[in-house]
């Protein structure tokens, strides 16, 4: 083979690794930095303004959000958990009050508002059990969640996944900053 | 007018009897229709899922997903408040709009496998003419090359002749 058809030879294998390439790249799936996201805000739509102390019949209005960063859409659902300083988090081991479920679009935030009154207390020696409670339209009776003085309670918001080989909802906790919580005391009426 | 004894009794069967086995729907029923919806809706997001993956817009289906959720939690509060032919209702909505969703996903699925299908073989063919051109490039490229050779060798030989 003469230096010419060499030269044609390796240009050729050149252009079709080339172009091989460009097709190669460009139909790969882009490495995806996937996270979850869930994050509360206060009444404002701040971060500095939580309720600290809440009364009997008061309502706290926050905002509950959740973006979907990962590279499909995801079936999630907010657990809402009412604990208190004795219960550890991320996932509390206690049952969801509510839980609220939406499938989010890739790169989708879901944003909504939670309202939460306490309707009832009652004392119980040294401590504050918390009985009724309402969170948006749906009033939840029969609870029995001790606190000390009424201090020391917390709403925790869980993110949960759909997974589909098991079939069902798995805390996201690997997925990035997936739960929070406000702490508040109860203003407990004389 | 006056009504017959019997004609009486039917008006009266199917004014209290019938109405009352319609909504006669208990706990287990609602409750099992709302297990059906859910599954359905399970199903659905892994259709969903999979359209997406292949390539298709899946935004309008979760729209309508995301529909069936909130049918599906009506169903649920209504199941809490105790109206059971509500919650069963509600669920066998969520489940219908769920199913839709899982059709819609499937066709979706299957166009998206297809254009890309076509995209593959478009490629292929893209592939295939590049190296028949380059073929085609390198024989006459050659043989150009050859030529030219030849013809500034012959120029040389001429000019040492006369140079003699």
């Amino acid at each position: 083979m003469d230096e010419e058809t060499t030269v044609l030879v390796a240009v050729g294998v050149a252009a079709v690794l080339v172009f091989a390439t460009v097709v190669y790249i460009t139909f790969q799936p882009k490495p995806a930095n996937e996270f979850m996201e869930l994050y509360v805000l206060d009444s404002n739509h701040g971060t500095v303004d939580y309720v600290r102390n809440l009364g009997v019949n008061e309502a706290v209005r926050s905002y509950v959000g959740v973006r979907n960063s990962m590279s499909t859409a995801q079936y999630v659902a907010v657990y809402v958990k009412l604990s208190n300083n004795t219960v550890s988090a991320g996932p509390c081991p206690l049952p969801p009050l509510v839980r609220y479920e939406r499938v989010l679009a890739k790169g989708e935030t879901w944003e909504f508002p939670l309202n939460v009154t306490v309707t009832r207390t009652e004392a119980q020696g040294k401590y504050t059990a918390v009985t009724e409670l309402k969170v948006n339209n749906t009033m939840l009776k029969d609870l029995r969640l001790l606190a000390e003085g009424g201090k020391g309670y917390r709403m925790i918001f869980e993110l949960w996944l759909y997974d589909s080989s098991s079939e069902s909802f798995q805390f996201a906790g690997s997925w990035g900053k997936v739960w929070a919580q406000f702490w508040f005391n109860l203003i407990i009426p004389k | 007018m006056r009504f017959s004894s019997p004609f009486l009794l039917v008006l009266a069967f199917s004014c209290v009897v019938l109405p009352a086995a319609s909504s006669a729907v208990g706990y287990d029923d609602a409750w099992a229709a709302i297990f059906r919806a859910q599954s359905s809706i399970e199903t659905a997001y892994g259709g969903v899922v999979e359209a997406e993956r292949a390539g298709g817009d899946v935004s309008r289906l979760i729209a309508d997903l995301n529909g069936a959720l909130e049918t599906l939690s009506s169903a649920r509060r209504s199941l809490d408040e105790g109206d059971y032919g509500s919650a069963s209702n509600y669920a066998i909505e969520a489940e219908r709009r769920a199913l839709a969703v899982s059709d819609g996903a499937r066709l979706m699925r299957d166009e998206a496998s297809r254009v890309a299908s076509n995209v593959r073989v478009l490629i292929g063919i893209s592939l295939a003419v590049l190296l028949v051109a380059l073929g085609v490039f390198s024989h006459f490229g050659l043989r150009w090359l050859r030529n030219r050779r030849v013809r500034e060798t012959m120029r040389m030989g001429v000019e040492e002749g006369s140079a003699e």
